[in-house]
């Protein structure tokens, strides 16, 4: 009773063999479960140099170590494995109800290798694992697929899923995984990989239990933590169309003080991410114009057709994903703007809404919520996706692509219906769709005529919708994590709400007085917060948990209390946080096997303010991107020059004896 | 004399709070009371921006020792 299963399950698409492995405790007490068993398993079992689309690629679903033990906000699950990408490290984080599935299925891991002769899925329940025919399902989107699964093994079991649509049959490289008709785990292009392995879907209908070694514990935070979260509300005046003067207020006052996490909930639980559609603006949070632009090219009377209120206008229904207690999701009706043929769509996320609005001068909320079902159906990642579009549109722009080229669209800034066509032509890969199918990198090279300049990626993948030139951290991750361009990993704002230097010694302080500390200088204090945000988000990522439980605050949602309660260990902060150092080195290692330059992965020049803009709210910012990426692999025991993990932090972490390797 | 914790956001005078971001005040201080010695302006608080202790609660409300009190704290980045 340590809160994870023991266990994890490999199926072998090949030879259709299938066996599982008892996990030994010490790797669950090095590498936690989740991404760290994750890395563990990848990097034993996938050979050096496998083509992420061939039989030796491992593509892996893991769990997190919390998932079902009574705490709440760790239903997170990723898939794992090489990302065609960006040819390293791959991963990708969702919510739902597949990761306790995979859990009371028996299994804290299922990781698939091979390529099977013929499209299949995965089912279990009480009888055990078994390959099955998909043929029926190949070529269906990810939603109708899962309907169908659902109908072939739901009527008298709760089956939790996860899909592939047309993006990853067609290994698109930016395709992603879809779990609960439509939430996706969008990055890494793990969707390609799947669909390479012919394995249309992994359905999961076991009922094992979960159990934690201190149940009363756990529901003791468990209450604390919900209790805060029912109370905390925000004053029922407070509208959509008034964010945009909070973000200046704020930003007058300065964005670099302590803040109390627990009171970003609120805007979580009235809006979801969409509250940042309207709110990120004004500061320059929200890149605009594929990243050269500002709130003076995209105004107030563009942005607020964004505004969160007119989206929940539209919510039918909210909803949590498992063992949450904030419920940001919600269910859009959009029957009459897609003339019937959708009725409903997941409301839209922030990074969907603003890839394909502002940083396309696209104005049509409609639009949007088209496209964020096509692509939730076809399983095709929206950040990327966007970002490819946002690429096109400024070669068209610029004259490297015509008309000829692009079969008559006119891809100008803003044009709503040129955007949905060319969405749905990446899907079917259809005339410059098929060019633009794999993301901006891929695009580039294919396109060349120095179109690489518009072609916003950190080492071949498209990052996240908030601007480095804003906050740098954000960059520092961009360009330093296995996973680039993740904007999920840290940023000095995310810092300051986990309130991390109240739990680990070595976490800088931020107080009331730090306002006024230069974040655009590479110091050993910007690099030592941008250390901390990946060592927690490790452990995050190992234990199953939500990005937005913890930025409210380690106080509230109490995850290192959570980890010892679940396992029985006794473990301090600091030690969970080597445990984080330990799995993010493993991912850089595996990096470096692969032969990857990490220089290489620093994110593109426009986004570090080379050259800077000339107007808005980031007006001559400039990210000293190369020395802060430098400053991260020191303190975090890498050459600082290289990035490549030193000997002597890989010893003093134990990885090769704990791998079997030495 | 209470010690109250406070994260006021972008409003009021900072510069009043320790390190630790509390402030201390005399014995049966209201929330009101507070409010008025860091400075927060009365829109503000008249439009129901902050939480005791992660709960609404009025003007008159005392506060006791060890309190925390916050305003609301949008996540620009998330």
């Amino acid at each position: 009773m340590k809160g994870y299963i023991g266990k994890v399950l490999f199926v072998d698409l090949s030879t259709g063999e299938i066996h599982s492995e008892e996990v030994p405790d010490k790797i669950y007490e090095n590498f936690l479960s989740g991404v760290g068993l994750g890395a563990y398993y990848l990097y034993r079992n996938i050979p050096k140099g496998a083509d992420p689309l061939g039989e030796d690629n491992v593509l892996g679903f893991v769990s997190g170590l919390l998932t079902g033990t009574g705490s709440v906000v760790t239903g997170r699950w990723l898939a794992v494995g090489k990302s065609p990408i960006t040819g390293g490290w791959g991963d990708s984080n969702c919510g739902g109800n597949l990761s306790p599935a995979i859990k009371r299925s028996g299994y804290d891991g299922i990781f698939f290798k091979g390529i099977s002769e013929k499209p299949v899925y995965l089912y279990i329940d009480e009888d055990g694992p078994k390959l099955l025919d998909a043929a029926e399902s190949w070529g269906k989107d990810a939603v109708e697929a899962e309907e169908l699964l659902i109908q072939l093994h739901g009527k008298d079991r709760k089956c939790a899923m996860a899909t592939i649509g047309q993006a990853g049959e067609n290994m698109s490289l930016i395709a992603g995984i879809s779990n609960d008709k439509g939430r996706m785990a969008g990055r890494s292009g793990l969707g390609a990989v799947m669909g390479s392995k012919r394995l249309k879907a992994v359905v999961l209908g076991g009922t094992g239990k979960i159990e934690a070694h201190d149940k009363e514990k756990m529901m003791e935070i468990t209450k604390e933590y919900s209790e805060k979260v029912k109370n905390v509300k925000l004053p029922g005046m407070l509208k959509g169309s008034m964010l945009p003067m909070l973000s200046r207020i704020m930003d007058k006052a300065g964005r670099y003080m302590p803040q109390d996490g627990m009171m970003s909930v609120p805007m979580m639980k009235r809006w979801g991410t969409i509250f940042s559609n309207t709110f990120g603006l004004p500061s320059g949070d929200c890149p605009v114009k594929n990243w050269d632009g500002s709130i003076l090219d995209y105004h107030f009377s563009s942005y607020n057709n964004m505004n969160p209120d007119r989206i929940i206008e539209r919510e039918e229904k909210k909803y949590h994903c498992y063992s949450c207690v904030i419920g940001c999701g919600g269910i859009c009706n959009i029957s009459d703007i897609t003339k019937g043929r959708f009725e409903y769509t997941h409301k839209p996320e922030y990074e969907t809404v603003n890839s394909f609005g502002a940083l396309l001068l696209n104005e049509s909320l409609d639009s949007i919520y088209y496209i964020n079902e096509i692509m939730n159906r076809a399983g095709m990642d929206t950040i990327s996706a966007g970002s490819t579009v946002a690429f096109a549109i400024e070669c068209y722009e610029n004259g490297i692509l015509t008309k000829e080229d692009t079969d008559g669209l006119e891809l100008t800034w803003g044009n709503a219906q040129a955007i949905v066509t060319l969405s749905e032509r990446m899907i079917s890969r259809e005339g410059i769709g098929d060019i633009l199918a794999d993301g901006v990198k891929k695009a580039a090279e294919r396109i060349g005529k120095d179109s690489a300049r518009y072609a916003i990626n950190a080492g071949g993948q498209e990052p996240g919708m908030h601007d480095p030139r804003l906050d740098p951290i954000f960059g520092i991750h961009f360009s330093t994590d296995p996973t680039l361009g993740r904007h999920t990993i840290g940023a000095g704002l995310y810092y300051n709400y986990t309130r991390l230097w109240d739990f680990v010694s070595w976490a800088p302080k931020v107080s009331s007085k730090s306002s006024k500390v230069n974040v655009y200088k590479a110091t050993d204090e910007v690099a030592l917060k941008s250390v901390a945000n990946s060592c927690i988000k490790q452990v995050l990522d190992g234990s199953g948990g939500c990005l937005f439980a913890m930025i409210s605050g380690l106080g509230n949602w109490r995850l290192f209390d959570y980890l010892n309660s679940a396992t029985g260990w006794n473990k301090t902060p600091d030690e969970y946080m080597e445990i984080g150092k330990r799995m993010q080195t493993l991912r850089q290692m595996f990096n470096i096997r692969e032969g990857i330059d990490p220089i290489s992965f620093k994110m593109h020049d426009r986004i570090a303010g080379n050259p800077p803009l000339k107007e808005g709210p980031l007006k001559g910012k400039k990210v000293p991107i190369e020395e802060m990426m430098k400053g991260h692999w020191k303190h975090f025991g890498w050459d600082e020059n290289t990035g490549v993990p030193l000997e002597e932090t890989i010893k003093k972490l134990g990885i090769l004896s704990l791998l079997e390797i030495e | 004399m209470i010690r109250i914790r406070i994260f006021p956001g972008p409003f009021g005078k900072k510069d009043l709070l320790d390190e630790d971001g509390t402030l201390v005040l005399p014995d049966e201080s209201t929330v009101g009371d507070l409010l008025k010695a860091i400075g927060i302006p009365k829109i503000v608080y008249n439009m129901g921006f902050y939480s005791l202790n992660y709960k609404k609660e009025p003007l008159n409300k005392k506060l006791s020792d060890g309190d925390t009190l916050s305003f609301i704290a949008p996540l620009s980045g998330g």
